[in-house]
């Protein structure tokens, strides 16, 4: 259960996910007034941004999973 | 643009311990700055906070009450530390209440309580949101999501630091008269354990590099989570939807402990328990599930849900990992450079785990020791003036990663990192073999990958120091690990599986001399020393332990 995005039309723009998240991964867009997921890959699922959203509006996938083991990268 | 700060009192870090101490270090008349990685009252561990150990030496027996402990810390809990936080406990949960603080239920101080904490109530508001509250109430600056990366040296004294804002390489210099590093514990992102994430040894690892001793780095947490990753958190049953309680502000504990002495159990349905047989007490390690993991009797169930180790990889002991304090004001071997919680190897519970709540309380006593004894230092002082070299320095180490055009992506060194530390038969069950060949591996990381991992943005620079800072903590702790040829509390070796009075009454320190990392001992004073037989003294029986 990893965050997918941050459902537009149910943003309030509070910025509490951009400051609730511990892994830095959204980023907050000034013109549309939004948070979105920027850096999706680092979510380290511990929904803290569910659990602070006001608004309900931060969308969970099951498809996350944690990063492959390469050889390098 | 670049921008430069300067205060008496800088405080690193975010958690409870940099909240006492921002707030007492302002009380004490200092100007004062705190830089968190995250956001103050959301950062690191806060969220996760349980518990708060309170003690009243006015009504309960503080000997009786050091007796427990120094016992369950297998004798090696510095006894300065643990008095200090059983007799201060009760004025810290003081301060708490009057900033408005509240908690489930009323502590228990009766005579012959149990030594454990009161809850935090998380239905009223989260108890980081009171304290960033109060930290402004008090005049203290905040400088939100910048990392600390380097420290600033001046004449052989600590004299600022240089962070890293999460969203821009706009660097921010901080110039102060002392420091308090208040910065988490070391993890190394482990799956499962989400109050671990933002703690990547950075503390400790710029204290090393300016050259102060590490403390404790042989005691491992044993924290487990729960099959079927992502659960982070173990409490949960498995497959349950992520922890949202409306109107609960706070997350949910990290979990992992055996949930009662009766609902672990191995492959077989045997009961796994950490507290051995007619102990009394807050006693645990939580090896045990290694053990028997080891023995081949996993997988381990808790709860009836399957349990996967290794949840907080990375992690110390509790308050056992951190800079060594040479004094009882906090003050790091390095002069301008304090620590207090988590940044300090206070060896307050010694070599495993001994009070309920004592994490966080030893949080808020070590701080406010520190904030005072820092204050007062920073007031009889000119604010330093910091070469032009050494500012550039400092910037040009954080700044290292983001001018390479290329080599390693920090993710993969994270992994990597993950994948060597991680099996159980490195980080929890050790043996000098295993251990040297992971020293191999994790010093060609040093010298080879970490000088040219590189960087796209600023988000990436973090990681990039992050990885950095934990490829150097994992060589302190298999470096302190292969130097205690011994067995005490969570800290176990297959090949000397028994407690060695004789040798290791001691604290493991680790310091950098003229570039090799080079652990000593560090003798607990004879008083503190255990009488009575082996088993009176140590009632819990490591696997092997019989060859002796």
């Amino acid at each position: 259960m990893a965050v997918k995005r941050v459902i537009e039309e149910k943003c309030v723009g509070c910025k509490t996910c951009v400051k609730s998240c511990p892994a830095d991964v959204f980023r907050y867009d000034s013109e549309k007034k939004k948070a979105y997921v920027k850096y999706g890959q680092d979510c380290q699922l511990c929904l803290w941004c569910v659990t602070e959203c006001p608004a309900g509006a931060i969308e969970l996938t099951k498809d996350k999973a944690f990063p492959v083991f390469t050889c390098w990268g | 643009m670049d921008k430069t700060m300067k205060c008496d009192v800088l405080v690193i870090g975010g958690g409870i311990a940099a909240c006492f101490a921002a707030i007492k270090a302002a009380e004490a008349g200092a100007s004062v700055i705190m830089a968190d990685k995250g956001y103050v009252g959301r950062s690191g561990q806060s969220p996760y906070a349980d518990s708060f150990l309170v003690f009243d030496p006015n009504t309960q027996d503080i000997e009786a009450a050091m007796e427990e402990i120094n016992r369950h810390s297998e004798y090696l809990n510095n006894r300065f530390w643990t008095r200090t936080v059983l007799e201060q406990s009760k004025a810290r949960y003081q301060d708490l209440l009057d900033w408005g603080c509240r908690f489930t239920g009323q502590p228990d101080t009766s005579p012959g309580a149990a030594l454990s904490g009161v809850q935090f109530d998380k239905t009223t508001g989260a108890y980081g949101e009171v304290l960033r509250k109060q930290c402004r109430k008090s005049g203290v600056q905040i400088a939100d999501q910048v990392m600390i990366v380097e420290f600033l040296k001046q004449d052989g004294r600590i004299a600022g630091a240089v962070g890293l804002p999460n969203d821009s390489t706009d660097l921010v210099t901080f110039i102060a008269k002392t420091v308090i590093s208040c910065v988490g514990a070391c993890g190394y992102k482990p799956n499962g354990y989400p109050a671990l994430m933002q703690l990547t040894g950075d503390g400790e690892a710029m204290a090393y590099r300016a050259g102060a001793a590490i403390l404790g780095k042989e005691f491992v947490d044993a924290h487990y989570s729960k099959e079927g990753m992502p659960d982070p958190v173990s409490q949960r049953d498995a497959g349950a939807p992520p922890p949202v309680v409306p109107g609960q502000k706070g997350g949910p504990g990290p979990g992992g402990g055996d949930g009662g002495p009766k609902l672990r159990k191995n492959c077989d349905g045997e009961v796994i328990s950490d507290r051995p047989e007619g102990v009394s007490g807050y006693m645990f390690t939580y090896l045990q599930s290694e053990f028997a993991v080891h023995a081949g009797k996993g997988p381990i169930w808790n709860r009836g849900a399957k349990s996967f180790g290794g949840a907080a990889l990375g992690m110390s002991l509790r308050k056992a990992d951190g800079l060594w304090v040479a004094d009882h004001e906090c003050r790091s071997t390095l002069p301008g450079l304090f620590a207090a919680g988590d940044a300090q190897g206070t060896m307050q519970n010694g070599a495993a785990y001994s009070t309920g709540g004592g994490s966080i309380c030893g949080g808020a006593v070590t701080g406010t020791i520190a904030a005072e004894a820092a204050a007062k230092e920073a007031a009889a002082m000119e604010m330093p003036e910091v070469s032009a070299e050494e500012l550039q320095r400092a910037r040009d180490f954080v700044l290292g990663p983001i001018q390479r055009t290329g080599g390693f992506g920090p993710r993969w060194v994270m992994e990597l990192l993950r994948n060597y530390m991680m099996p159980y038969f490195v980080y929890f069950i050790k043996k000098a073999d295993r251990l040297e060949a992971t020293l191999t591996l994790i010093e060609f990381m040093k010298e080879h990958i970490a000088p040219m991992i590189y960087a796209e943005d600023a988000h990436e620079l973090r990681l990039a120091h992050e990885a950095k800072n934990m490829i150097l903590s994992a060589e302190i702790r298999l470096r302190s690990g292969l130097f205690r040829t011994e067995s005490r509390g969570n800290h176990y070796r297959e090949d000397y599986p028994f407690r060695d009075d004789e040798n290791w009454l001691c604290w493991t320190k680790v310091t950098n001399q003229d570039g090799t990392m080079t652990p000593e001992k560090v003798p607990v004073p004879e008083a503190w020393k255990p009488t009575g037989s082996y088993r009176e003294k140590y009632p819990f029986p490591f696997p092997g332990e019989e060859v002796r």
